[in-house]
């Protein structure tokens, strides 16, 4: 059993319909230990953990106790996330700044069996586009910083996906306008995002997260819109949600056609179920099966799938989905007339340099 | 310590299981502290206000020990708890 198939396996333990099984002998030592650092990487240890309790993966004590220790690590940085997102959560709540916690640590609560299955490495909040420079604002008076600058006063307002943020003790935190990059994001409909809410609890505290067919189909953008090839947590999210029952298959659809992003939730919906063999079909994967995108949506997510592919090339796409002759020249002044400071942060030396290396990319990729 | 003291989970507490062990946080302050064994059942027996005599009665079926040597055994558990902030008393104190 390969490497990669053996982590398929891991990442889905407990699915239904999985015909994926973990190794039924121990691992050697050598493979025992690209495996925990594949595991830990992806942030697997939690489910890994579970198929040994399980007795589903075959280990020795001492991989036993090292898929423990593994496991206690993983869960520590969780609570020292949460810890911090409650710390988020007063600070936008002191100045009525509306917001939703998105992806892994929603997830992790409403999900899953057991949040500990489900880890993860930082935090993602979402607030309201006319909230956002608030919401920025308070988080940097609060301690926050920048991972990047703006590349031109007011472009993330309008066009970011999100702002990376560095807190106080150095966890991470991305503030999010939107779930995608590029002309996905901006053609997710707002509005129908905040209508729907759930909740879940922290130490006592209420938090609010997305309405279950938006989280799906945020889990759905992360998977497909993310890494390439696509991380094996976001994978199992999309597969955990979509056999829950808990989702309104025609209104996940409905909602992805009016986002035109039906290709996006049906190539996620696609790759879960590859990736983790699942034979169980349901009516989301029978009709992400059957689902035939129409020619933009295709061009725009092989963008997002092919790895070669540059970011002019997606900001280019995204230009085509930016509404008004204004706002067209602001998102074109943001990428090729970056300010200074985005200049000086990037890997560009000089202005010049920059807006002419921009240009160029622009006009090759606009000639393919 | 006696056994008429009551002890409660402290408050604003984040955990997570992981086995027969459980992480936990306290929202407040201090580092990660991971409970095993006695400890970790103590404090998931402290979810409600309890008599300290109560969860040494529990402790001594479920390992088939005395309850007074029970009694002995968690109080070093308890006095790390609560010096960790993570359980409370609510009641009577020795």
């Amino acid at each position: 059993m390969t490497l990669p198939s053996t982590l398929a396996a891991v990442a889905a333990h407990g699915l239904p319909g999985s015909l994926l099984d973990p190794p039924a002998e121990p691992l050697d030592d050598g493979s025992w230990l690209f495996l925990v650092a594949a595991v830990r990487r992806q942030r697997l240890a939690g489910l890994l953990h579970r198929a040994v309790l399980d007795g589903a993966m075959a280990v020795t004590p001492r991989q036993a106790e090292e898929a423990a220790e593994l496991h206690v690590e993983g869960l520590a940085g969780c609570l020292l996330l949460e810890r911090q997102l409650l710390m988020v959560a007063s600070l936008l709540d002191d100045v009525a700044v509306e917001h939703r916690v998105i992806k892994g640590t929603s997830v992790a609560h409403l999900d899953y069996p057991d949040p500990a299955l489900r880890l993860f490495g930082d935090l993602d909040v979402l607030v309201r586009p006319e909230q956002f420079d608030l919401a920025l604002a308070t988080l940097l008076d609060g301690g926050y910083r920048r991972r990047y600058p703006e590349a031109r006063p007011g472009f993330d307002r309008r066009f970011s996906k999100s702002v990376s943020l560095v807190g106080p003790t150095g966890l991470e935190l991305d503030l999010h306008r939107t779930f995608a990059f590029g002309r996905f994001g901006l053609s997710v409909d707002l509005q129908q995002t905040w209508s729907a809410l759930s909740r879940f609890e922290l130490a006592g505290r209420s938090l609010a997260a997305l309405g279950p067919e938006q989280r799906f189909l945020n889990v759905c953008f992360n998977a497909a819109l993310g890494d390439v090839p696509p991380r094996l947590v976001p994978l199992r999210d999309v597969a955990q949600m979509a056999l829950s029952n808990r989702l309104d298959p025609s209104t996940v659809r409905l909602m992805a056609e009016h986002w035109r992003a039906g290709a996006v939730v049906a190539h996620a919906v696609s790759v879960a179920w590859k990736s983790f063999q699942l034979s169980d079909a349901t009516p989301l994967s029978a009709w992400a099966q059957d689902y035939r995108p129409d020619p933009r949506q295709e061009r725009a997510l092989a963008l997002f799938l092919d790895p070669r592919s540059s970011y002019a090339r997606r900001a280019l796409a995204t230009l085509q989905v930016v509404g008004g002759v204004r706002n067209k020249a602001a998102f074109i002044r943001g990428h090729v007339f970056p300010g200074r400071r985005y200049v000086a942060a990037s890997r560009y030396g000089a202005n010049t340099s920059r807006w002419g290396a921009g240009l160029r990319q622009l006009m090759d990729d606009a000639h393919r | 310590m006696t056994r008429d003291r009551v002890l409660l989970q402290a408050g604003g507490v984040l955990s997570r299981r992981s086995g027969d062990r459980l992480v936990v946080l306290g929202v407040q302050g201090g580092d990660v502290t991971v409970l095993s064994g006695t400890a970790a059942v103590l404090w998931q027996l402290l979810s409600e206000p309890t008599p300290l005599g109560d969860v040494a009665s529990f402790l001594a079926e479920m390992y088939g020990m005395p309850v007074d040597v029970v009694m002995n055994d968690i109080g070093a558990a308890v006095d790390d708890l609560e010096r960790a902030s993570l359980v409370i008393a609510t009641g009577a104190t020795p």
